[in-house]
């Protein structure tokens, strides 16, 4: 009994001693079960604060009323360095935990790109951001900006602002100032570059800003501007045609200075920023966006969950048989090049690809797309190691084909070849476990480089597009890189037609079915 | 005759130190190497036999405790290097910035983890601005970590995986005999820790932020500390120079005790609480126990008194380490690791087999007997607790320890630390 | 309305807990308890204690006007927190010193005026002092207008429902078995506490 208790006892132990390193290996599943039933976060206290709400904005309209172009000086050459794509809210926060400010009130804005240009003193010089806020109940307030013939916009009359915020990153510090020039105050800011947000913090010194402590609604104005040390309120000017200190394609003397504004919802950005009247000599009226406690995010839509699902499956179902259709002609037709070894792979018929992609590779072994489908084979051949508990060589496997794909990536003959690697590398890098090889964020730079040359190149293919975007975005939340990811997921949904999969993976990610 | 007596001295035959060390190198080989290309690999390789080394001589030698502290110290000394050589390439300095905790980018370490669960608890947040899920620092890798080791070895993780506790091991070591010798009846003494880890938690619930990191963490000294910015600031920082100085390196040097981890440390207390779910103790045999005390004087966190071994309780207290000083000291080899829920069987039906065996004729049968053997060595506690041990102690300080032979090499061939 | 008040104080009495359990633990640990009754009695106390506090601070935020403003301003509790938490910290450090070191001069003379019940008392009167948020929201309510026996009414049934939290503190001369060892980490838990509030949340914050 004794003999038989302690057999048990080391039975168990040498299963206890087997099973820790491949809780190591298997740690990314482990993680993700043990997170659904703890969802830890870390306290927000820590980042600024709970995120009260959150605005985006789509991506590429940092033209203004419509037709604005950058300046022609060498800092604005970066694209989408003005192009806000989002404005965040905070709670406001007291005591704030191991931070240089106690009480403060944050703010984020995050643009398509950052970039430090001209000698400034944060990572980011181009853009200067005005955010004008009206704090519901606080007494008076201007309709007019804060500095004559700056942004050259008037406010909603519902609503005139209070304080306004200036933040770029020439100056040391950012600026508050009340409506009546009574209240200036400095503002923190941290530039994150590895995010593309600016963070501005509004220190809860004076009372008339405090009253924001106990949840009030605000209302904010977001505007940016190119930086131009010396025009008024620093908002460089904009004229017909670009020019080294002045931005181009204003169709008006009364062109808003405006590169980008975020806009409520129901509003259109353009519609807004052309609303001046050149004949009553008025200036657009721009609105704000609306912060309120009671902001609720993403809602799970059960139905249209069941609904997609089941139109995702015939739409796969149908794209299996067109596969299949595309392999039978291409068979006829006679080919036997990488087109036929790609419809083989579409269709699963690994070994039938890999016998032909040899075939290619030994006549010709710089043949760039047919090393990038060798590599997503020996990729598969590593994923079924890891199926049949060989994880040495499943890494192997995955490191051959990265092999692979760099060098498919030297020998590329022209984007289309380019766009293959990427696509096949990004495939590889969002499905491999994140904890062992960390390739996320090169999965998410390959899927974003191979929309942009789609895209530069006028691909039809809408939908590879799309799921570029998509995967990028999947790409960065395997990452933990959650704001970057909404960024994708909101330009993925800001297309018209969204296949069934896709807006089935996005129902389940709770984005409401519109 | 084969010797098949379970020794005094506890070594273990050729067969099953062969068999042990190719398990281990399987895990090495795994978590060491593959994947690495370049001048790491030529590190992975180098630490790769430095541990395979080292963990059959722990076996064949039968030295737990003696090639337990030479990997344990190692593993520590090559952490920090690269430790705090990544925080050079990546922010230009020790210290942390207000971004980096804004960004959620401090390492989560194991200290933190008692303080952050009634919180959590309360209101659904760490507080502790790490990473959670993403890297090896995040909270959720190391609550993995803890989770496996106490469930395995529980407070064997202050003797085997600690990246800290080297420190005060390799320099508790370093004196001949102790300049001051404490009482070892001084319960104060032994159980500071329990108040340190009290303290901690209460405080950490008053102000919801990690009260040990941002005050009294000796180890801030060796990885990341706040910017002086006021008097707060100022004062923590003289207290972890001086904690660090005094509980780290002075006070084990005189007492050639493991000062900082035997009555400081709030992780200890911590694990000495969660012990009870682990699967091997250390039990003392007292039928064959002299009562020569040696093992009181050897033992490093004042564990085992004379009162536990006069009163023959057969056991040490709550606060081993399960390091293996009192087993490789004992004269008699009374103390041993056992299984939690089973006793070691004095004459297992195996061992007699074998004995029967070994006498007689044939090679076969000689061989069947060694193979026995080996069988009854592998199956021991004492077996599988130092490969659960040295196993997760490997893989927590591979990431870092690699970096720092990686740099090292780096140092060599192109005359730069950093890389 | 009156269900309102104790759900609210239910659902918010976490807070109170996590203001008043760092002093209390330490403090009913660290006493040698005869029965379940004293440790009862003790609770009661703190309670009490607790109790007056909020209304000493109600009644000076009254005198100084400030509890008309719908917010509440970080400077002043702030202040609050720091006059209570040296308070707090002073206590538990002599308390603590006086258990371990007894010997000591200053030590003797804390040991002539100190009682388990009066160190009870002024445990829940000082964390009153410190009063947390969820109590400044049941608070506002009581002066917003309900007339002075609907506000009062309103306050004590919030206050009840906190105090459902403080339950668990009755069970701690339970805790039998190991009891010598806990007094004297408690003890000494008391000691880092104490000179952890007067150091860093008490004198620091003021100067």
């Amino acid at each position: 009994m004794k003999m038989a208790k302690y057999l048990i006892a080391a039975l168990f132990c040498i299963a206890a001693a087997y099973l820790i390193p491949k809780t190591f290996i298997y740690g990314d599943f482990i993680t993700g079960n043990i997170d659904r039933v703890l969802h830890l976060r870390v306290d927000p206290r820590f980042s600024g604060g709970e995120v009260l709400a959150k605005f985006l904005d789509e991506m590429g309209d940092d033209y203004g009323e419509g037709g604005l172009t950058y300046p022609r000086h060498e800092g604005f050459k970066e694209k989408g360095c003005l192009d806000i794509v989002r404005y965040t809210v905070y709670e406001p926060l007291v005591n704030a935990p191991w931070s240089n400010e106690q009480d403060f009130w944050q703010i984020a804005i995050t643009f398509a790109n950052v970039s430090k240009a001209f000698d400034s003193i944060y990572d980011f010089s181009q853009p200067v951001i005005h955010v004008y806020i009206d704090i519901d109940g606080d007494i008076g307030g201007s309709k007019e900006t804060a500095h004559s013939r700056a942004e050259l916009i008037k406010f909603d009359d519902e609503h005139p602002w209070d304080f306004m915020v200036q933040i770029d990153g020439n100056h040391k510090s950012g600026r508050l100032i009340s409506w009546d020039k009574t209240i200036e105050e400095k503002v923190s800011i941290y530039s994150v570059p590895e995010k593309k947000t600016i963070f501005a913090r509004i220190l809860l010194n004076n009372k008339r800003i405090k009253n924001v402590l106990d949840g009030r609604t605000t209302y904010h104005y977001v505007l940016t501007g190119a930086y131009d040390q010396y025009a008024s309120g620093n908002f460089m000017q904009v004229k017909n045609k670009a020019g080294i200190r002045n931005g181009g394609g204003a169709k008006s003397k009364l062109t808003p200075r405006v590169f980008d504004y975020v806009a409520p919802k129901g509003y259109k950005q353009k519609k807004l920023l052309s609303s001046y009247d050149e004949d009553m000599y008025t200036y657009a009226t721009v609105y704000p966006l609306e912060v309120k406690r009671t902001e609720q995010k993403y809602i799970q839509d059960a139905d249209s969950i069941e609904k997609y699902r089941e139109l995702a499956r015939k739409e796969n179902e149908n794209r299996r048989e067109a596969s299949l259709r595309e392999l039978e002609e291409i068979k006829a037709s006679g080919n036997r090049g990488v087109e036929l070894a790609s419809a083989y792979f579409r269709v699963e018929k690994y070994k039938e690809a890999e016998d032909i992609l040899d075939n290619i590779l030994e006549k010709h072994p710089d043949n760039s797309r047919a090393l990038a489908y060798k590599g997503s084979i020996i990729a598969i051949k590593g994923g079924e190691c890891l199926a049949t508990k060989s994880p040495a060589k499943a890494i192997g496997y995955v490191n051959t084909a990265y092999e692979y794909y760099d060098n498919a990536e030297i020998h590329a003959q022209n984007n289309e070849d380019i766009v293959v690697v990427l696509l096949n590398r990004g495939n590889l890098s969002i499905s491999v476990p994140e904890l062992v090889f960390q390739k996320s964020l090169q999965g998410a730079a390959d899927f974003l480089n191979a929309a942009e040359i789609l895209e530069n190149s006028g691909s039809a293919d809408k939908d590879l597009i799309i799921s570029c975007y998509y995967n990028a975005a999947t790409a960065y939340e395997r990452a933990g890189k959650e704001d970057e990811a909404e960024i994708y997921l909101f330009r993925t949904l800001s297309f018209d037609d969204l296949s069934h999969s896709l807006r089935y993976e996005l129902v389940k990610k709770g984005y409401v079915d519109e | 005759m084969l010797n098949i007596k379970y020794n005094k001295n506890k070594k273990f035959s050729l067969p099953a130190s062969i068999i042990m060390t190719f398990f281990i190198a399987l895990n090495v080989h795994f978590f060491v190497i593959a994947g690495r290309t370049g001048l790491e690999a030529i590190g992975a390789w180098i630490l790769t036999v430095f541990y395979i080394s080292v963990y059959f001589l722990m076996l064949y030698t039968g030295n737990i405790s003696k090639y337990r502290r030479i990997f344990f110290v190692t593993a520590t000394l090559i952490f920090f290097p690269a430790f705090i050589a990544i925080l050079f390439e990546t922010r230009g300095s020790m210290i942390l910035t207000g971004k980096d905790v804004f960004m959620s980018e401090t390492p989560f370490c194991h200290i933190v983890t008692p303080m952050t669960i009634i919180p959590y608890m309360l209101f659904k947040s760490v507080i502790f601005p790490a990473q959670v899920s993403v890297g090896h620092a995040s909270i959720y890798s190391m609550f993995i970590i803890w989770l496996i080791a106490t469930l395995t070895i529980g407070r064997g993780w202050c003797s085997w995986i600690c990246f800290y506790g080297g420190w005060d091991e390799g320099v508790s070591r370093i004196a001949k005999i102790p300049v001051i010798k404490l009482d070892p009846k001084s319960n104060k003494i032994r159980y500071f820790n329990f108040a340190v880890l009290a303290f901690v938690v209460l405080a950490s619930l008053t102000t919801l932020t990690a009260v040990y990191c941002e005050l009294l963490c000796p180890f801030k000294m060796i990885t990341e500390f706040g910017e002086i910015t006021d008097m707060k600031a100022f004062i923590s920082t003289i207290i972890f120079i001086l904690t660090f100085f005094s509980l780290v390196i002075v006070l084990p040097y005189l007492t050639k005790k493991r000062f900082q981890c035997m009555s400081f440390c709030p992780f200890g207390a911590f694990q000495s609480l969660v012990d009870k779910v682990s699967l091997y103790r250390v039990r003392i045999d007292t039928e064959k126990c002299i009562q020569c005390m040696k093992c009181v004087e050897s033992c490093p966190t004042m564990s085992l008194t004379e009162e536990i071994i006069k009163e023959g309780k057969g056991k040490s207290s709550i606060t081993c380490t399960k390091c293996g000083e009192c087993m490789d000291i004992c004269p008699k080899g009374a103390i041993d690791y056992q299984f939690a829920f089973a006793q070691t069987p004095k004459n297992p039906a195996w061992l007699n087999l074998a004995k029967r065996l070994s006498g007689a004729r044939g090679i076969l049968k000689k061989a069947l007997a060694a193979m026995l053997v080996s069988f009854n060595e592998i199956i021991s506690p004492r077996a599988l607790l130092s490969f659960s041990g040295f196993t997760i102690g490997m893989i927590i300080s591979t990431s870092f320890g690699l970096g720092t032979v990686h740099r090292l090499l780096n140092l060599i061939v192109n005359g730069s630390f950093l890389l | 309305m009156f269900g309102e008040a104790v759900l609210l104080g239910l659902s918010t009495g976490t807070f109170c807990a996590v203001y008043c359990a760092p002093v209390a633990i330490p403090f009913l640990f660290s006493e040698k308890l005869k029965n379940g009754k004293q440790n009862a009695m003790l609770v009661i106390l703190f309670m009490i204690g607790r109790l007056i506090g909020y209304i000493a601070v109600g009644i000076t935020l009254g005198i100084l006007g400030s509890y008309a403003v719908s917010y509440i301003d970080p400077e002043v509790k702030r202040k609050f927190a720091a006059f209570a938490y040296t308070f707090i910290g002073l206590l538990l450090a002599l308390t603590g010193l006086m258990h371990n070191f007894p010997g000591w001069k200053i030590c003797k003379a804390v040991k002539k005026v100190y009682k388990p019940e009066r160190g009870a008392f002024l445990y829940g009167l000082f964390t009153g002092v410190n009063f947390c948020p969820p109590f400044f929201a049941a608070a506002s309510r009581v002066f917003g207008g309900e007339g002075a026996f609907g506000g009062a009414l309103y306050f004590l049934l919030f206050y009840l429902g906190t105090s459902v939290y403080f339950f668990p503190l009755l069970g701690v001369h339970f805790f039998k078995k190991y009891m010598e060892t806990i007094r004297m980490v408690s003890r000494i838990t008391m000691i880092l506490l104490g000179l952890y509030f007067f150091l860093f949340l008490g004198f620091l914050t003021v100067i």
